[in-house]
């Protein structure tokens, strides 16, 4: 009972601080001051990056354009990085560039897939200056296309201006949330040096301990839901997250911005009450998760795969959350968890990431889900569907639907081609179904931007690396196009609230059709797979085998 | 609207978000940490009771009888690289390892199989577990009072040490009670030579 109660606490004191910061993310992208303080700040600091004032409004292809350059140029800048790693760090082995750009990728997506452990494959100058600014931007991006979306829905013809959006997002929520973070990581034990190792690398047991810029890059990967260690097993390293304070904060962070987003989203169409409905049905998916998962680990999971100061109440949390909310840091072992709470890890990311989900990311994929939710009320009550007056016509239902199946297609996809290569079906580390939920959860942990693993797979060969930069791609980009291209053919388009009666956008009702077509298109497209990995094991161990 | 004309914002943006994110972002922590909790920033590097050099935070192997002993580590207590055995609970072979660490600790200890704690069977998830549950702790009470020849009347000694070092979070979300291990064989060395 105690737990149950621990489950609703954490989630309280998460959508607690996410109003606060939704309200000001909401003034930061929609309501940014024209005059004042905080005017001139801005004027003069894009002077000083760019050497221009702010940027003008764009239109929403000019928007995309302007985005998919922005993410191009910093994949082919961190591609550089990560090949060029030798020029200042002659000790580490040197990388193949389908294992470099398989980082690349997976940086610039927020999805933060990791095949190496950061502590033996990276310089702690390439963690800082490549890792952790690609942290800071997809971040920054997966906000920007959402900022975008919700001025056309607002009847804005134009989606703003994605330099203003990206500089304002970094710098006036991002960087100031990191820094308070990062500091107290650092009190609390969280390394934050430029040495590399403790010792200098000649610890007289020959055993010393890898060290670096931690706490910086951790507190980012926790708030962006990036989720990129700095050691292998990510937070579950002793220096990673080293007190309950740590962990508790990491926690935190995994759901506070993606949460404030929505908050944000309700602020700026002034809908309030539908934002909280679109908080209550995250919420129900996320706890309902969780208490499945709590349920399985207490009677059949045990401490394989958990640190003990942080047990096992708070490795089902965090698992939950960092599934739902598209962020892939690990406090425990996925691998190890009993079969039903690895469903559970499964079915989070399926869903495409919306419950909660990436910063930015969640709120937009979400938006694709409400969209069809009131599409199919609307067909069941005989009107033209509407949503926050609206219309959703043939041709605005186009994208929406792209961007809902393009992800679970390609999942299908991809597992049928990992399950075809036998030099990817080799490197799973186990038999039975277990094995199939390796494969399983890697191509959803990438189409799914999430990152995190079933890490017994050996994800560093060319195989591997190839179906998971595939899948990173289309999951962001799959989804982000068809979110701007809505954008777009809504945009301008004059916001009347029709005197029909139309499907509520919030109360109960709202809250239950949305989870049940969260539920229906997501978890039940990739039912057969799920039934034949976790579910199969769960039965399995069941009767003893 | 091109491409082209996006190249020169987007390249500026790549080499000012390096700077700003990049360099002088992880520099203002170092400095602030440094500054404010130099020790904890430069990774907690200490000196065990048995002259091992290491870090507060990272576990070590304890495997001598007369001290608290620390869970099993896939690594070994490796810290090049961390990692965890990952491991299925549904696998034969978690179900071995545990089988063959219960039964000898069972020995060791005096206890039945079944009823050794649950972190002392299985192994981390990061490989460098620093703590054991207090449940753990206590069980290795009698077997620490053999090995150094002390009588059963300064178990309430032992008993003081680990709870001096176990850590309780306020709630389980955040945590589960802990406690540390080299800081326990420390407080051993010291109080009972």
């Amino acid at each position: 009972m105690s737990d149950v109660l621990a489950i609703l606490l954490f989630l309280a004191i998460v959508i607690g601080a996410a109003i606060p910061i939704g309200w000001w993310l909401n003034r930061i992208l929609f309501q940014f001051p024209e005059t004042g303080r905080l005017a001139k700040l801005d004027v003069s600091l894009s002077k000083l990056l760019t050497g221009k004032g702010h940027g003008s409004a764009q239109s929403v292809k000019a928007y995309l354009v302007a985005l998919l350059v922005c993410n191009a140029v910093g994949l082919l800048l961190l591609f550089a990085v990560l090949m060029c790693q030798a020029l200042w760090d002659s000790s580490l082995p040197s990388m193949p560039w389908y294992g470099a750009l398989n980082i690349a990728v997976s940086f610039v997506t927020n999805t933060n897939w990791q095949w190496y452990s950061g502590e033996v494959t990276l310089s702690p100058w390439t963690q800082a200056l490549g890792l952790t600014v690609q942290n800071f931007v997809s971040a920054a991006s997966g906000i920007a296309v959402l900022a975008a979306l919700t001025r056309t829905l607002a009847g804005r013809k134009d989606a703003g201006n994605l330099w203003n959006d990206m500089r304002r997002i970094i710098l006036y929520i991002l960087l100031p949330l990191s820094i308070a973070v990062a500091v107290v990581f650092v009190v609390q034990g969280v390394p934050q040096t430029f040495t590399a190792w403790l010792y200098g690398g000649s610890s007289p047991m020959g055993a010393d301990i890898p060290v670096g810029p931690v706490a910086s890059q951790v507190a980012i990967k926790q708030l962006g839901s990036n989720g990129g260690g700095f050691y292998g097993v990510n937070s579950a390293h002793p220096l990673e997250n080293p007190t309950w304070i740590t962990n508790a904060l990491q926690q935190w962070g995994l759901l506070v911005i993606p949460a404030a987003c929505v908050v944000a989203y309700g602020l700026a169409l002034g809908r309030k009450k539908h934002a909280a409905a679109v908080l209550a049905a995250m919420s129900a998916l996320f706890v309902t998760g969780a208490l499945v998962m709590w349920a399985s680990e207490t009677q059949y999971g045990g401490m394989e795969g958990k640190d003990v100061r942080i047990g096992t109440t708070s490795s089902v949390i965090w698992a939950a959350a960092t599934t739902a909310a598209s962020n892939g840091s690990v406090n425990a072992m996925h691998s190890s968890l009993s079969p039903l709470a690895g469903f559970v890890t499964m079915a989070n990311m399926i869903t495409g990431e919306v419950i909660f989900g990436g910063v930015g990311a969640g709120m937009y994929g979400m938006t694709l889900y409400i969209i069809l939710a009131v599409f199919l009320c609307g067909l069941m009550i005989g009107r033209t569907p509407e949503y926050l007056g609206i219309k959703l016509t043939a041709e605005r239902m186009k994208p929406v639907l792209i961007g809902l199946l393009l992800p679970t297609l390609s999942i299908l996809v991809l597992v049928a081609t990992a399950l075809l290569l036998p030099g990817a079906r080799a490197v799973v580390s186990s038999s039975g179904p277990h094995a199939l939920s390796e494969i399983l959860y890697a191509v959803l942990s990438a189409v799914g931007n999430n990152g995190s693993a079933f890490a017994g797979l050996s994800a560093g060969g060319i195989e591997w690396t190839t179906i998971t930069s595939i899948g990173m791609l289309v999951g962001r980009y799959g989804v982000i196009i068809p979110v701007l291209l809505f954008a777009h053919q809504i945009s301008g388009t004059s916001v009347v609230p029709s005197n029909t009666v139309q499907f509520s956008t919030h109360g109960p009702l709202f809250v239950v059709v949305l989870i049940g077509t969260i539920v229906l298109i997501g978890v039940l497209t990739a039912a057969p797979m799920l039934v034949l990995g976790p579910v199969a094991d769960h039965l399995l161990m069941g009767v003893g085998q | 609207m091109s491409i082209h004309t996006n190249l020169l914002p987007a390249v500026r943006l790549a080499l000012w978000s390096t700077l700003v994110t990049g360099l002088m972002y992880t520099l203002l922590v170092s400095a602030v940490g440094h500054g404010i909790a130099p020790w904890h920033a430069q990774g907690s590097p200490i000196e065990f009771a048995d002259g091992r050099k290491g870090s507060y935070f990272v576990g070590v192997d304890w495997s001598n009888p007369a001290y608290f002993n620390s869970r099993p580590s896939a690594s070994g207590y490796s810290a090049i690289p961390s990692y965890a055995t990952n491991l299925a609970p549904t696998s034969e072979k978690y179900r071995d390892s545990v089988r063959a660490r219960a039964a000898t600790l069972g020995l060791s200890l005096g206890l039945e199989p079944r009823s050794v704690a649950a972190d002392l069977v299985t192994s981390s998830a990061s490989g460098l577990d620093p703590h054991v549950s207090p449940m753990a702790a206590r069980q290795q009470v009698p077997r620490i009072l053999k090995a150094r020849s002390l009588p059963a009347s300064a178990a309430h000694i032992v008993f003081a040490i680990i709870d001096e070092n176990t850590s309780v979070a306020p709630n389980r979300f955040a945590g589960d009670s802990a406690v540390h291990v080299a800081s326990m064989n420390a407080s051993l060395d010291c109080r009972l030579p």
